[in-house]
């Protein structure tokens, strides 16, 4: 948590053109107001102010009191590095001033951003009045909880201020010769209308809105030893698809059924051989007349006897004879044939070919190998059903891109780590990150392991299926 | 009547001025000075009475009677600036 406290207030009468006070204050990453006030029986000269030890005091406000007599300027400072402990100078020119008064309130856990300050600052105003009450009016702070209300008072007396109720007093001091008075005050938290009161004096007023750092008071762990990473950095990136994937259409089966075990054939093998003439044939010679000549009978044919019944059986059926025995019936005749009539006469007539026949070309054996016996399977038949989505797969919204950067190597930090408070902010905020990107790298790998475990027992399943 | 110009609150490239009878103290202007580019309004007031203006560029202007900067009378200028 931000707070301030006062590290020099000095006030002098001795006519001089400039101001260097006898303390010193200053250190790295410490926010500094400054107040100076500086008299003169006519209108005082604005003021610069230097610090010895490295910072450089920037002004935020001057106002001048109504009776043109005396001026209050308020600076600000901060340097996150080179800070040492210094004295502050305010200068008026040259010209010879009659007083001064100069107040250096130290922030601690400001905002450190910006250029010297410039973030420590959010808002200023100024006022003046004749009443006995001193007020500024600010605006709504930016963090009213955080954030530190600051006012500085001067007035045309000497006389005690006393801060308002709730606020811490940093410094109330004054000269005579002339009679001055220069005051400041400050509390946490949101306050528009910071106010301090005294006896009736003209006064001026500066108040200040400061920003706290955020997150509040930094407490930084620093480790001794050194953080020595191995190897180069290695990207991994993957992309994911965000969105649902919504499957359109029915599941469909597909379901395919294989014999399993072996074919062993039994017997031998049986080889099948003919031999076709090629060439062509090419009859020689004069063809002969052959003649057949055939007598039918006429008259009717008168059988006696009894008819007789021929029976057979076959099988049907191949390895498994299925269905039932079939019965072959037929009747031949018995007895004898006595024709009734007269012969006619049937006549057949062959031509036979006379000479030779010379085939030409040489013979062409054609063998082919036919394996007899049986296939036996053993084993039972084993069937295998896989199923797959149908239809389309019509993601909804769009790629995500998902990067990251993993340090590989090991990080082997030496030494027991340090608890430091605040010195080294700036150290400490970066082994912080560094922290937070080893826990993501780790992180980062156990889900990557964890994805291919998961992609090869699906790589597993589908060489299954197939 | 003469009148006196009195610069009676500054900033980095800003400033505002009174312009006043030197003689009653009494404010007749006004004027600013912005190059600044802060956001910066300034209240002349008094008791039950507020003059307030926007301080951007350079301008100025007239103020009504009453407005007293004696240091006896409790008039002021409250100046706010925001960064």
């Amino acid at each position: 948590m931000a707070s301030a406290a006062n590290v020099i207030k000095e006030a002098s009468a001795t006519d001089a053109s400039s101001y260097t006070t006898t303390a010193q204050a200053g250190a790295s990453g410490k926010g500094y107001v400054i107040t100076v006030i500086n008299s003169k029986t006519t209108t005082p000269e604005t003021v610069t102010l230097v610090h010895s030890g490295g910072l450089n005091p920037v002004e935020i406000l001057s106002v001048v009191g109504t009776g043109s007599n005396r001026r209050m300027t308020v600076f600000r400072a901060l340097k996150t590095s080179g800070v040492s402990a210094g004295t502050f100078t305010a200068d008026a020119g040259g010209v010879t001033q009659t007083g001064w008064i100069v107040i250096v309130d130290e922030v601690t856990d400001p905002d450190t951003s910006g250029t010297d300050g410039s973030a420590m600052v959010v808002q200023s105003a100024s006022n003046d009045g004749s009443s006995t009450t001193a007020s500024v009016t600010l605006a709504s702070f930016g963090d009213p909880t955080n954030n530190l209300a600051w006012m500085s008072v001067m007035l045309n007396s000497n006389v005690a201020i006393t801060e308002e109720s709730g606020y811490t007093e940093l410094a109330d001091l004054g000269h005579g010769g002339p009679t001055r008075r220069g005051f400041s005050e400050y509390k946490v938290g949101e306050d528009t209308q910071p106010t301090a009161t005294f006896t009736s004096s003209p006064w001026n007023a500066i108040g200040l809105e400061l920003k706290a750092a955020a997150g509040g008071t930094p407490f930084t762990i620093t480790p001794s030893g050194a953080i020595t990473p191995a190897g180069s950095l290695v990207r991994a990136t993957d992309k994911r698809l965000g969105g649902a994937t919504t499957p359109a259409g029915s599941i469909v089966k597909a379901v395919a059924s294989f014999l399993a075990g072996g074919s062993s054939p039994t017997g031998s093998l049986r080889k099948d051989v003919s031999k076709p003439i090629a060439g062509s044939i090419s009859p020689t010679g004069a063809l002969d007349l052959l003649r057949f000549f055939a007598l039918a009978v006429g008259g009717s044919i008168s059988p006696g006897g009894t008819l007789r019944r021929d029976s057979s059986k076959l099988l049907a059926g191949a390895l498994t004879p299925a269905g039932s025995v079939r019965k072959d019936v037929s009747k031949t005749f018995a007895g004898a044939i006595t024709p009734a009539g007269p012969l006619a006469l049937l006549r057949f007539f062959a031509i036979a070919l006379a000479g030779a026949i010379a085939p030409s070309g040489t013979l062409r054996r054609d063998v082919g190998k036919l394996l007899t016996g049986a296939t036996a399977p053993g084993g039972s038949l084993r069937r295998e059903i896989a199923k797959q989505l149908a239809g389309t797969a019509a993601p909804a919204g769009s790629l995500a891109k998902s990067i990251a950067k993993r340090f590989s190597g090991s990080v082997a930090p030496v030494g027991a780590l340090a608890t430091q408070v605040s010195a080294v902010v700036q150290l400490g905020r970066l082994w912080a990150v560094f922290a937070r990107r080893v826990v993501a790298a780790s992180v980062a790998r156990r889900l990557r392991a964890r994805g291919e475990a998961r992609r090869a027992r699906s790589e597993a399943a589908d060489t299954r299926l197939l | 009547m003469a009148l006196e110009t009195l610069t009676v609150c500054s900033g980095p490239g800003w400033s505002i001025s009174v312009v006043l009878d030197d003689t009653t103290r009494e404010v007749k202007r006004v004027a600013w000075t912005n190059t600044s580019g802060l956001a910066i309004t300034a209240t002349l007031h008094r008791a039950a009475a507020s003059r307030t203006v926007a301080v951007s560029g350079s301008g100025q202007v007239n103020v009504p009677a009453g407005y007293v900067l004696d240091e006896v009378a409790d008039v002021g200028l409250a100046v706010l600036v925001r960064y």
